[in-house]
């Protein structure tokens, strides 16, 4: 028996890879939305795995495209991508190594010409396994299941306004849409006061809350303004095109706005 | 012979991680904690990829335990990332433990991506 125990520590040493298992898993995302749900989901997951002794090395990818399958645009959805990994969780803990994580994607297109049109497909996720997660410890003799990444369509909210899913549950990006209304009226808002000065003066300020977030007021937004993709974009017009440039893009946005709402109030979401 | 072909520049794209230091609402062990993490991106003009990042998180030390996965956002604002973990007991200076919550944010402008990554202390009430 010593012989043995002696003979494996000294297989190791000489040979540190006999000690190391290594996979590669693929299989196909699976669709766990409801029935009905508007956004068809394929593409497949990878997951890549190595165990040294007990020590476990992961990392996931994936490639995920949804098609709008529903006979209407789409303004706003939201799914879940969730990786499960092969083992369970060791003994005293709730965390389960070689799982990754759960990405939460919503889109929202209410201040874009660009709905998601019937039969149109989008790319979700585009992932390769990089850079490893490490933890410790899994019993290598334990019980595995096959992994998985599971896809959950949540909501979404079509340019008529009709809905999938709950409406609560995208709180989150409807409360952005409204932080980015305040927010545009308010650039309109220093135009009709103060002119070209007075709108140059308050894009030099959201500049500033951008390079500098401490400068910015304190308030409840949650991202403020300056932190949405619509403000960037403003500044990036603002840069290219100076204030008349910007103008013109407040005003384009804000009337795509006012055509999606006048749209959407067929059926307001609940 | 060789021509000099003017070049774009290329903005350089960086964020870091935090906050460093979490509290936890409980930490009797009993009871589910969540915090909220976020890259904070510079310079302004940089914004990443949903479709190509991720996140992770990933025990240190202590007596952390995460719950399931971290849920990762990245379209909604700058990129968040929400851990829920068990906690406790409070180990002597004060903290349950320490994880890592690491962002890997894939730049369009970069055609790469970037990893950044906080270790957090859990601090007990």
């Amino acid at each position: 028996m010593r012989f043995c125990v002696a003979f494996i520590l000294y297989t190791l040493y000489l040979f540190p890879s006999a000690a190391l298992q290594q996979g590669l898993f693929s299989a196909p995302i699976i669709d766990k939305s409801t029935a009905g749900a508007p956004l068809e989901v394929s593409g497949t997951f990878t997951l890549r795995e190595s165990l040294r002794a007990n020590e476990l090395e992961w990392s996931w990818g994936e490639k995920v495209v949804v098609k709008n399958t529903s006979e209407k645009a789409i303004l706003l959805f939201g799914a879940t991508i969730s990786e499960v990994g092969r083992y369970s969780s060791p003994d005293g803990r709730r965390a389960a190594l070689g799982s990754g994580s759960t990405y939460r994607l919503e889109d929202d297109r209410f201040f874009s010409e660009k709905l998601i049109e019937p039969g149109e497909s989008l790319l979700l996720r585009d992932t390769k396994p990089g850079v490893p997660s490490v933890g410790c410890c899994v019993n290598p003799l334990s019980e595995t299941h096959a992994p998985s990444a599971e896809y959950r369509l949540y909501f979404v909210q079509f340019a008529d306004g009709s809905v999938f899913g709950d409406p609560a549950e995208a709180k989150d990006s409807f409360a952005i849409r409204q932080i980015i209304l305040r927010g545009l009226d308010r650039l309109l808002q220093s135009y009709e006061d103060g002119g070209e000065i007075g709108f140059a003066s308050r894009l030099n300020d959201l500049r500033s809350y951008v390079m500098t977030p401490s400068r910015a007021p304190k308030t409840n937004d949650q991202p403020p303004f300056f932190e949405t993709s619509i403000c960037r974009q403003i500044l990036a017009e603002y840069d290219a095109s100076g204030v008349g440039g910007a103008l013109d893009r407040v005003r384009e946005i804000l009337k795509t706005a006012d055509k999606h709402s006048a749209m959407i109030a067929l059926h307001p979401p609940s | 012979m060789a021509y000099y072909t003017p070049q774009q520049p290329v903005t350089v794209c960086d964020f870091t991680v935090g906050p460093s230091t979490v509290y936890a609402q409980n930490c009797t062990g009993q009871s589910q904690n969540s915090n909220n993490f976020s890259a904070t991106i510079t310079p302004s003009s940089c914004l990443p990829d949903s479709v190509k990042s991720k996140c992770a998180a990933t025990w240190v030390s202590g007596n952390i335990d995460i719950v399931g996965s971290p849920t990762c956002v990245f379209n909604l604002g700058p990129p968040t990332a929400m851990v829920s973990y068990f906690a406790g007991p409070k180990l002597p200076d004060g903290s349950a433990g320490t994880f890592d919550v690491t962002f890997d944010l894939y730049f369009d402008s970069l055609g790469t991506d970037i990893a950044r990554y906080v270790t957090a202390t859990s601090q007990c009430p």
